[in-house]
């Protein structure tokens, strides 16, 4: 079981992401609303696994790709998923070059959001830019 | 997975995600070249989208997503700011604020939404076709926002439902009575052991009590943040031209006495902007700026918080003022000619005055600042006014910090005990039955040089006179001297008669449940350090 660290800006999302994940046995470790805290949280609570929102609160010219860059210069063992809408794909894209593992697309269908994330915990991350496939599933 | 469980979560969020949308879109109407506005307008519809979707709620849904669309336009330059695009995000909030709470009610699309679709529909597709593409990349800002988001700060928070704060709070006010009884009986009983274990509790117990006292303020943000957004459209209804600026809102004050004083703060608001602010050539004229100017500035001031509202409009013109007062007969000729100009002021707040020269939708209807004065007062507050022609007025409010504790006096009554509030007690005096003069009906003292009316409290309360008189004897005829405790309220001020004074307490004071909450002059019940209960005298009603 994994320990997960949950980013988003909306409470309601981050409800609904740690129930799914904690009904899959795994653990919400903490919760975090946008980059500044999310990099903060990652540092000092060593997660296997971030669920990253797209779209958060920046703080100081801070946004969700440098805070997955710093993630990933962090800790080169954590996988980062990337939490997303419809018509993000550009982003999803840099997102995944920059080291995230895979991608969930809201409004999410629990027994999807559990599959994804089983397969990544059981992957490797490896920031590979030929992971761009999956963007056209 | 269980939606309805969620169902809380989302309203909660997404009433202050539409708070939000409405104070970003009042800043954006004044700036609208300001691209952090737009970045965080977008980023909360967007936010509103994703939990409207996930909860099922097409047509909020729908909405929110037309509202990316224009916004993200509006980002990139290919839509312009303008009055019509401004009143269509306005209303689409609205709309979406509609829906919002139609799914509260759990009702099913009684709301239609299809016009505004339409609206919208026509909005984007005059952009230039090639263009249409929505850009939805994420800029960095470049620099950031003022952290707006109200109640989640940045530090670990936790959020606790209302009710079980409320549900600590009774226990802790439990708790200080039980503490008081304990200390009570360890007087009786000579143990060292036990007093000193009973001051200990006593000091623990005090300090959990200021600590929950501090659990349960809440950032006057809680009812501030609709404000602009109101006094927005007031203003555009009117043809005026305004700007509320807020102070303090991280200023915390009791949820409870929040809830109650967002009515009154509401309509002298709109006051303000009636009555107060001109017309923009008006204002041309008097060389003033043509927007006008509202502040609301909250400021912490010991135990009590005070909000100060003030415009730079016309003031309020005395002569005016005893002109109407006269003619409505609130006062009379000779009343008038002894009142200095404070007091003649002052008149405006009494029951049945309006200076409105014609009753508008949003106010003037003679009931307001009266029931506003009343209000504050019932909490213990006071309201005060100041004002200079041609320069704006400005309201004071003065608000205790919570209605949880109350410092009360006890006194006697025939064989019981009743508390009146501290905070609306002057002082307390014995005066002899020849003190005690009738005028018409009333029986009066003769109080610093003013003459104060008397309000014997056995009477009021239906107990027999004291001694062996008739019962309609009066105070005079019955006893050596009489007790007088003077309060105020409502700016008179008045000696109530009791039999005597048993001593002073810190209590919790409680609402009267059911039928009894409609009892005149009773406003609650506190229990007492012997475990017994006591009524509080409403002094506010009794007058």
């Amino acid at each position: 079981m994994a320990k997960i660290l949950i980013v988003d800006d909306s409470k309601f999302m981050r409800k609904m992401l740690s129930d799914i994940l904690s009904e899959e046995g795994h653990e919400i470790v903490g919760e975090a609303e946008n980059a500044k805290e999310a990099t903060c949280l990652f540092k000092k609570l060593k997660p296997d696994l971030v669920t990253l929102d797209i779209i958060m609160p920046e703080v100081e010219g801070a946004n969700a790709i440098s805070a997955l860059g710093a993630m990933v210069r962090e800790s080169p063992h954590a996988k980062v998923l990337m939490v997303s809408a419809l018509g993000q794909e550009e982003v999803v894209k840099e997102c995944i070059q920059q080291g995230a593992s895979d991608f969930i697309v809201k409004p999410f269908q629990p027994s999807n959001v559990a599959e994804v994330v089983r397969s990544v915990l059981k992957s490797k991350r490896i920031a590979d830019p030929r992971k761009e496939s999956i963007i056209g599933r | 997975m269980k939606i309805s469980e969620y169902q809380q979560l989302f309203l909660s969020e997404a009433q202050e995600i539409l708070s939000q949308l409405n104070n970003l879109l009042v800043r954006m109407e004044k700036d609208p070249q300001d691209p952090n506005l737009l970045h965080e307008l977008f980023r909360q519809s967007h936010t509103l989208k994703s939990m409207a979707q996930s909860m099922g709620y097409e047509n909020m849904a729908k909405l929110t997503h037309c509202l990316e669309d224009v916004l993200s336009a509006l980002r990139s330059g290919e839509m312009q700011v303008k009055k019509q695009v401004m009143s269509l995000l306005f209303e689409s909030v609205d709309s979406l604020t509609e829906l919002k709470d139609e799914a509260g009610r759990g009702g099913t699309r009684q709301i239609e939404i299809s016009p505004l679709l339409e609206k919208f529909d026509r909005i984007i597709s005059a952009l230039p076709r090639s263009e249409r593409k929505p850009s939805r990349e994420i800029q960095a800002k470049t620099t950031p926002d003022e952290p707006e988001r109200s109640y989640t700060g940045e530090t670990q928070t936790v959020r606790v439902p209302l009710a079980q704060l409320d549900g600590l709070m009774d226990l802790t006010g439990e708790l200080v009575i039980n503490r008081n009884r304990f200390a009570q009986i360890a007087q009786t009983i000579e143990d060292d052991a036990l007093y000193d274990n009973v001051a200990e509790m006593s000091r623990l117990t005090s300090q959990l009590q200021k600590q929950m006292l501090k659990v349960r303020l809440v950032p006057l943000n809680y009812i501030f943040t609709p404000y602009p957004r109101m006094v927005r459209d007031i203003a555009t209804n009117l043809n005026r031209e305004v700007d509320l600026v807020i102070e303090g809102g991280d200023i915390g004050l009791d949820r409870c006495i929040q809830d109650e004083i967002n009515e009154p703060l509401l309509h002298l608001l709109k006051n303000a902007v009636i009555h107060g602010i001109e017309e923009p050539q008006e204002r041309e004229k008097l060389k003033k700026p043509r927007r006008g100017k509202i502040k609301l500035c909250a400021k912490r001031e010991r135990n009590f918080v005070v909000l100060e509202l003030s415009d730079d409009g016309r003031g309020i013109d005395t002569e005016e003022i005893k002109e109407v007062a006269l003619k409505t007969g609130l006062i009379t000729e000779e009343e008038l000619s002894v009142l200095t100009p404070k007091e003649v002021l002052k008149l405006v707040t009494y029951p049945g005055y309006s200076g409105a020269k014609k009753v508008t939708e949003v106010a003037g209807r003679g009931v307001g600042l009266n029931a506003s004065r009343s209000k504050v007062e019932a909490f213990g507050g006071t309201l005060e006014i100041d004002t200079l022609p041609n320069q704006g007025t400005t309201l004071s409010i003065k608000l205790p910090l919570t209605m949880a504790i109350a410092e009360v006096m006890l006194v006697g009554i025939a064989d019981e005990t009743y508390s009146i509030p501290l905070s609306s007690i002057i002082e307390t005096l014995r005066v002899t039955p020849r003190d005690i003069k009738n005028l018409g009906e009333k029986e009066v003292v003769l109080y610093r040089n003013t003459v104060l009316p008397l309000i014997d409290l056995r009477k009021r309360f239906g107990f027999s006179p004291s001694g062996h008189h008739s019962p309609h004897s009066s105070i005079s005829s019955r006893i050596s001297s009489v007790l007088l405790v003077v309060v105020e309220a409502k700016s008179r001020k008045v000696g109530l008669v009791v039999d005597s004074l048993l001593g002073q307490q810190e209590t919790v004071i409680k609402p009267l449940p059911g039928i009894l909450k409609k009892i005149k002059g009773i406003s609650g019940i506190t229990i007492l350090d012997t475990g017994k209960t006591a009524l509080v005298v409403d002094v506010g009603l009794l007058l």
